[in-house]
């Protein structure tokens, strides 16, 4: 495979995994936002909520990091 | 593990009922059921307890000596010498002889030899407050206001422009004389880099005008308190100073005193809050109670391992009037039942996860030591390195220093300092297995990297079909796919155990309460779970069995969504489906921990890129600074992932919450 085609897979990977996350974590942040100012007790349920869609940039991070270590042909 | 509960009920003659009432806040055991929510026939026949007008009356007077002796007691600063918790209970066992009078005249000394004091030292503060907003002022002003002498006739304003508007005192001083007709002065001086301060003098008829034309002209000019806005700038300056001189040894002077009156009241004043709010709580709770003609009847929960020490001393003191008898509670009034940890010191601190979820339900399985076996093992996999294991050490016991020092009652804080320190240990234990100390420091010490930055030097250990494995364990295994492997099938291997755990609880849970439905759904995600493992196992470790592992472990697989099917219908099915995300999930942990020695590495490298001689030190500040960040994420990155982990992939599968927690009615004890 061509070192570009690596390159751009890896981006691709880690780039709109880093996208998802932050969009997904923007709403739920906001929502979370809203629900603390009327039950801040929830703030510990707001950060794994928070870290729920964190999931995605990590494996895309993983998934990146692997496809950089092929070899191009 | 959560304390065994029995249910009780307490029955005594109506004339003991403060007695006992007192005797039960003693022992602080018992956690009070509200008879009035109860139903049921053995309730039907019992009357509410009521508070009759006597009784408001006395709560009032007790909640009113209250706010009075806190009002005191806030105001006092507690002596430099700890009080001692003995020193607060004997106090405590006086107030207990004397009536509502005595306390009320004491709480009336206390005021009478404070308020005074506490009024004066608060005017103090508010007026040295007040003054110290006109300090920078009168430094800048007063040099040049100590030049101005006016007399009876005449008035000041003094005014502070900006150094480079400073042009526009000419066109001032050209204003102030056409109205004044020349009787004026304009003294101005430059005070410091930014600012210069002029004092307008002007006979006093034309004060109106002057503060007009000053106000049209948006000139903001230096006020001062109301009470000497009349008088000439160069008067209120020097009355400003003077006051701002004579008030601090007043100050300190009346903080003497009270610190004298805190040295002699504290501990009667602590006491008597404590006194107070049990009084008042033991009087508050008297609707929970229920009565029938001559008895009274108070019902709750004791932990069974002091209900028959209560029993004895209930029979002694009241010679067999009071009758203490364990009921077998209903399946209804199970639920009620509060829940009461008690973990071994080892365990204890990952209870703080219980201030994110709800504690576990009266009857169902305390899983702190899960959270506390696979806490540290999740965090530490991922941060892993001696140098941030020992850091994270040092940090954490200075936390713990300082939370002592200022007496911290953070229940949270002290417990997760203790769970950081665990996770401290575990984070150097993975550190030797991967060999890490501040990423490669001491690799590249060692010089066991290749130019091209992989690791030469490995202790083989395992040669195997699969590959070749060995130590140290290398994160970044970009040229070396086995060790990536290894690490894969330890994530997985981690995973299943921490859901093979929870799930197994949940089995032996619903095993316990007899629900089959919730056996048959645990059962199908464990074997789920196990395919999985057996399929993964024979692909990736035990080739030899391939042939037979793959669709023994698909069976398996198949066989578990079944089974959770039947249990727990479609949605039982598709959550054992899903069981394979969960497990999949756990590979962040790879992920997190692979981010983490990047960026330690890269911390190195930028270090290293400065070279030697005296540009060293620049290179170790440079990496210090990218290692304290990646410490303070890998500690945040990790603390949430493996709460993560524990919430969502292990509690999800089993946990029962509850919000009944165990609050037995006992003495404040200073709380």
């Amino acid at each position: 495979m061509e070192l570009g085609l690596i390159a751009i897979g890896a981006a691709l990977a880690i780039g709109l995994s880093a996208l998802a996350t932050g969009w997904s974590q923007s709403k739920i942040g906001a929502a979370m936002a809203g629900a603390l100012a009327e039950k801040p007790e929830l703030a510990g349920n707001a950060i794994i909520m928070i870290a729920i869609p964190e999931t995605m940039v990590v494996l895309g991070f993983v998934i990146s990091f692997l496809i950089t270590g092929l070899k191009p042909e | 593990m959560l304390l065994t509960m029995s249910k009780v009920e307490i029955v005594g003659l109506k004339t003991l009922f403060f007695q006992v009432l007192e005797t039960l806040q003693d022992l602080g055991s018992i956690h009070l059921e509200d008879i009035t929510k109860k139903r049921g026939p053995r309730y039907a026949d019992l009357i509410p307890m009521e508070m009759d007008p006597a009784l408001e009356e006395e709560r009032n007077l007790l909640q009113n000596l209250a706010m009075r002796n806190n009002a005191i007691l806030s105001e006092l600063m507690p002596p430099k010498e700890r009080v001692s918790r003995s020193a607060i209970d004997e106090k405590y066992k006086e107030f207990k002889g004397k009536t509502l009078g005595e306390i009320g005249a004491m709480v009336d000394e206390e005021e009478s030899a404070t308020k005074e004091l506490i009024s004066y030292k608060n005017e103090l503060e508010v007026e040295l407050s007040r003054l110290s907003k006109y300090e920078p002022i009168i430094k800048k002003v007063y040099p040049l206001a100590s030049k101005v002498t006016t007399t009876e006739q005449y008035t000041s304003i003094a005014l502070l422009i900006e150094e480079r508007y400073k042009a526009v005192l000419d066109y001032i001083e050209a204003e102030l004389e056409r109205i004044t007709g020349g009787q004026c002065d304009v003294f101005s001086a430059r005070v410091d880099e930014n600012t210069h301060a002029a004092i307008l003098v002007f006979h006093k008829r034309f004060s109106e005008q002057v503060h007009n034309f000053l106000a049209s002209e948006n000139v903001n000019q230096v006020r001062l308190p109301s009470e000497l806005a009349d008088k000439p700038y160069d008067e209120a300056l020097k009355e400003i100073e003077t006051r701002y001189e004579e008030i601090p040894p007043k100050l300190r002077k009346v903080r003497e005193d009270l610190e004298a009156i805190s040295n002699k009241w504290y501990t009667t004043l602590v006491a008597l809050k404590d006194y107070l709010a049990d009084r008042i709580e033991s009087l508050n709770a008297i609707p929970k109670f229920g009565q029938s003609g001559h008895v009274f009847v108070i019902t709750g929960w004791i932990p069974s391992e002091k209900v028959e020490e209560t029993r004895l001393i209930l029979e002694q003191k009241f010679e067999g009037k009071v009758e203490l008898t364990e009921e077998e509670p209903g399946h209804e009034e199970m639920e009620d039942a509060p829940s009461a940890l008690k973990n071994p010191a080892a365990v204890k601190p990952f209870e703080f996860i219980y201030m994110l979820v709800n504690p576990p339900k009266y009857g169902h399985i305390d899983p702190t030591f899960l959270v506390a076996i696979f806490f540290p093992i999740l965090f530490g996999f991922m941060l892993g390195d001696m140098g941030y294991g020992l850091v994270l050490f040092g940090a954490v016991m200075l936390i713990k220093r300082t939370l002592k020092k200022k007496q911290s009652k953070s229940l949270f804080f002290s417990l997760f300092a203790n769970v950081l320190l665990i996770c401290s240990i575990s984070t150097f234990i993975f550190g030797i297995i991967y060999f890490e100390f501040f990423g490669d420091l001491l690799i590249r010490a060692f010089g066991w990297k290749d130019a091209a930055g992989h690791l030469q030097v490995q202790w083989v250990w395992g040669h195997t079909a699969n590959g070749t494995w060995g130590w140290p364990v290398e994160r970044i295994a970009q040229a070396n796919p086995d060790m990536f492997k290894l690490l894969l099938i330890v994530v997985i291997i981690i995973g299943a155990l921490h859901m093979g755990g929870a799930l197994t609880i949940g089995l032996i849970d619903a095993i316990r309460h007899k629900e089959r439905k919730h056996v048959m759904e645990k059962t199908g995600y464990l074997l789920f779970i196990l395919g999985l493992v057996v399929i993964f196992g024979s692909l990736w470790g035990f080739k030899a069995i391939k042939g037979v592992g793959v669709p023994l472990g698909a069976l398996m697989a198949v066989g578990g969504i079944a089974v959770a099917g039947i249990g727990g219908g479609f949605g039982g099915g598709l959550e054992a489906a899903l069981t394979f995300g969960n497990l999949l999930s756990y590979a962040r942990l790879y992920g997190i921990g692979l981010a983490s020695v990047i960026l330690a590495e890269v911390a190195n490298e930028l270090g290293a890129e400065f070279g030697g001689g005296a540009m060293i030190i620049l290179g170790i500040i440079v990496a210090g600074a990218l290692h304290t960040l990646n410490i303070a994420l890998g500690i945040l990155s990790p603390s949430i992932q493996s709460l993560r982990l524990n919430l969502v992939e292990g509690f999800t599968k089993f946990y029962k919450e509850t919000d009944v927690v165990y609050k037995p009615f006992k003495r404040s004890g200073g709380e």
